[in-house]
């Protein structure tokens, strides 16, 4: 008689299937597998080319028995070793102080530093040409110059986190059993924060080893890295099949150094974040900080200086509007201004289709279930390879009908998007796995459908992190140089491009050009990235902001 | 072992007054419970003692020596930390000979002095264990005894049981003063748990008692 009563509340929606087949998790599975195979096209398969044709044993034996090109091996490893060297000198001590010293506008400090970092290699490159007196400015002293400048804001911000979280009682401990305070820096706090040294000089080495917008512009005709020569065999003598044997050794040189990596890495020590109570700011402290900031950063006032010197003398903007006029010999088809609208045209559709993948990934990975975290190891490859071995492997996996895309208009944009999924996928990953599932099963139990629930809830809480991906992906398509050179048509060539141009040919006017469009460049990326950062700063309430 | 004396001093933490006009004296191997509730600068006294801080007034003097200026590795003055603070990279044994390691003595002599000590803390086989494996404790009494170790001139103690539960606490407490006895051992031990004060020390003092008024009226 009752039993009509108690059967009034919602029950289950389909009786007799488990709770757990739920349609929102087989919808993830679905876009997961479509974005792994765009990836398994743009990516698998043109550096599946490359392999191919790097192991065709006449190229091998033909490279190797050149010893020009063991020399630019050589070159590579020993400018790479020395530039680390130069950024952690400066890094490691750059993050003790940040992490024992209260500092007054600390945030800004620390965007300011990360800020060479964001911004494309052949700026960087631009404004270290006019900082180096001449004698300087091309050759290998303006290499290590210009990576050391590059890569000090990455490697300092990835040790300061292990810095700040070594607990302050054990230098204090220390101090108290006789240690001077050098000493206890030596004994205790370096080895605590060792692994993170270590990750970090190895990422630097990585960048460094396989730099090329860098190498191109300041190296002059003899100083070459692996990269900056897979572009010259490719390019300039059209072989690409050393080409691709240079790529093959390149990439099994970083293999060995990754494995070598990991095994001498120590587990590591799991010291928790402790920076606990601020402490009084530290004037004196400050000061220094920012004015070795200053310092790191002159190149880039050096740069704009440059921008705004009249080719007839005197200070004003005659560079800027130098851009829309074409000049001859300048190695461009169109007015300069040309590339910004080529390049803002290619970075939103490299960004949206880095955002359609990375996304599906990132969402696949969190919400297909077990085992899925694979997809967003699929969607990390391409760091595995450096830009120039992808626009490489373009060469040569679109060549052909149906799939002859390596000189058509896309072929950029496609490229770039696949070198910024990574990054899509390093913003969105954590902040959906960041957001509790009581949330959503909250949402469940009033009366919410999965697909409405996740709708409602995750993707609204990280909306954030929405916009500082897509802004990420703008800024690595505005400033992806090395597949751009392979791929870009003469009459569209992107900003980077256009720079390395202008900037390769002799003349006061163009090279004003390159100046101009050097800021021009670095002003629009760190605008992307900024804007990033605020919609970041709205980013999920429940991730760290430290991260 | 030494005297240790405190006179007049006066401490400020950003700028706001901790304490004013502190004086203090502790005997040759007298063992004196410092009482105080939180805040009181209790912790501030002992990091101005062993020279992690620095007074904004007045000087401590070990035996003759005025030290006030003395950085705080050369002091002598040995501290157990509220956590421990062990070095987690290090084993027990080495974090025990720590201290003898700064002295520059021979790893021979060492390990004899470390294997002396982990007997007297009742922990002989613990020489190659993770720091990181011990209990509370544990923790604590290898504390101790990487802080005897390079025999300082006067221990202080900086509220050493908190983190343990009350059994254990008065377990270890005993188990430690007797460590200090044996040793002759001059001695500061912070507390706020006026049980464990008298237990432990020879003699209590307060915060309110050796120190003026924090607006040094």
């Amino acid at each position: 008689m009752d039993q009509g009563r108690s059967v009034a509340l919602p029950a289950s929606p389909v009786p007799g299937r488990r709770p757990d087949a739920n349609p929102l998790r087989r919808a993830a599975l679905v876009v997961g597998v479509v974005a792994a195979g765009l990836l398994a096209l743009l990516y698998a398969y043109p550096v599946g080319r490359v392999l191919i044709e790097g192991f065709r044993w006449s190229a091998v034996v033909e490279v190797l028995s050149d010893t020009r090109l063991w020399g630019v091996g050589w070159f590579s490893l020993w400018q790479a070793a020395l530039s680390t060297l130069g950024v952690m000198l400066i890094a490691v001590p750059l993050a003790g102080i940040l992490a024992r010293r209260e500092v007054v506008g600390r945030r800004v400090l620390l965007a300011t530093i990360a800020a060479p970092f964001t911004l494309p290699t052949v700026v960087v490159a631009s404004a270290l040409r006019e900082t180096l007196p001449t004698r300087f400015a091309t050759g290998v002293t303006a290499i290590i110059c210009a990576h050391v400048f590059y890569n000090i804001g990455a490697a300092t911000l990835i040790v300061l986190p292990r810095f700040e979280a070594v607990d302050r009682s054990l230098l204090d401990a220390a101090r108290t059993l006789g240690a001077s305070p050098a000493r206890a820096i030596r004994t205790v706090e370096l080895p605590l924060v060792a692994s993170a040294i270590r990750s970090a000089a190895l990422l630097v080495f990585t960048l460094c080893f396989t730099s090329f917008g860098v190498v191109i512009l300041l190296g002059g005709a003899r100083r070459t890295t692996i990269d900056v020569e897979i572009y010259r065999q490719a390019l300039q003598r059209l072989r690409l099949d050393r080409a691709a044997v240079l790529s093959v050794l390149q990439l099994a040189m970083l293999a060995a150094l990754a494995f070598a990596a990991t095994r001498v890495t120590s587990p590591n020590n799991s010291n928790r974040p402790q920076r606990v109570g601020r402490r009084p700011v530290d004037v004196r402290i400050s000061v220094a900080l920012y004015a070795t900031v200053g310092i790191m950063l002159l190149p880039l006032g050096f740069l704009i200086r440059r921008s705004l010197e009249e080719p007839t003398g005197g200070v004003g903007f005659g560079n800027f509007r130098a851009l829309t006029r074409a000049t001859k010999g300048s190695g461009l088809l169109d007015p300069p201004i040309h590339s910004v609208v080529v390049s803002a045209r290619t970075a939103l559709l490299a960004a949206t289709l880095a955002m359609a993948i990375g996304g599906a990934l990132a969402i696949a990975s969190q919400e297909a279930g077990r085992g899925s975290s694979t997809f967003r190891l699929i969607g990390s490859l391409p760091l595995a390879t450096s830009s120039v071995q992808l626009g490489l492997g373009f060469l040569l996996a679109f060549a052909s009908a149906p799939i002859a895309w390596r000189s058509r208009w896309f072929a950029v944009p496609l490229v770039q998007a696949v070198i910024a999924v990574p990054f899509v996928i390093r913003q969105i990953s954590p902040s959906l796995e960041a957001v509790p599932r009581s949330l959503r099963q909250a949402a469940t139990t009033l009366g919410a459908r999965p697909w409405r629930a996740w709708s409602t809830i995750d993707a609204r809480i990280i909306s954030g992190a929405w916009g500082s991906a897509f802004a990420i992906a703008l800024a690595v398509a505005l400033g992806e140089f090395g597949a751009a050179t392979f791929l870009a048509r003469p009459d569209a060539a992107t900003v980077p491009v256009a720079i390395a141009r202008l900037s390769g040919r002799p003349g006061a006017v163009v090279q004003g050009q390159a100046a101009a469009l050097s800021v021009v460049l670095g002003a629009l990326t760190l605008l992307v990235v900024l804007l990033g950062r605020l919609l970041g700063g709205r980013q999920s309430p429940f991730r760290n902001s430290r991260s | 072992m030494s005297e240790l004396r405190c006179v007049s001093l006066a401490a400020s933490y950003g700028g706001k007054s901790v304490f004013n006009d502190l004086s203090l004296t502790v005997g040759n191997t007298e063992i004196v419970s410092l009482l105080g509730a939180s805040g009181s600068g209790k912790s501030t006294l002992l990091r101005i003692i062993t020279g992690l801080d620095q007074p904004v007034e007045g000087s401590v003097f070990l035996d003759a020596d005025d030290i006030t200026k003395w950085p705080a590795h050369q002091r002598r003055i040995g501290m157990v930390f509220q956590d421990g603070a062990l070095f987690p990279h290090m084993s027990v044994a080495e974090n025990i000979g720590y201290g003898l390691r700064m002295t520059g003595m021979h790893r021979a002599e060492r390990s004899a002095h470390v294997a002396e000590l982990l007997t007297l803390i009742r922990l002989e086989t613990f020489g190659d264990r993770v720091v990181a494996t011990l209990s509370g404790g544990e923790q604590q009494r290898v504390a101790l005894a990487r802080a005897l170790a390079p025999r300082p001139r006067v221990l202080l103690l900086d509220e050493p049981f908190s983190s343990l539960d009350t059994d254990l606490r008065i377990e270890l407490a005993n188990e430690i003063r007797g460590v200090l006895r044996s040793t002759k051992t001059t001695a500061v031990i912070v507390t706020h748990d006026r049980e464990e004060a008298t237990r432990f020390g020879d003699r209590t003092v307060t915060m309110s008692e050796i120190a003026g008024s924090a607006l040094g009226i």
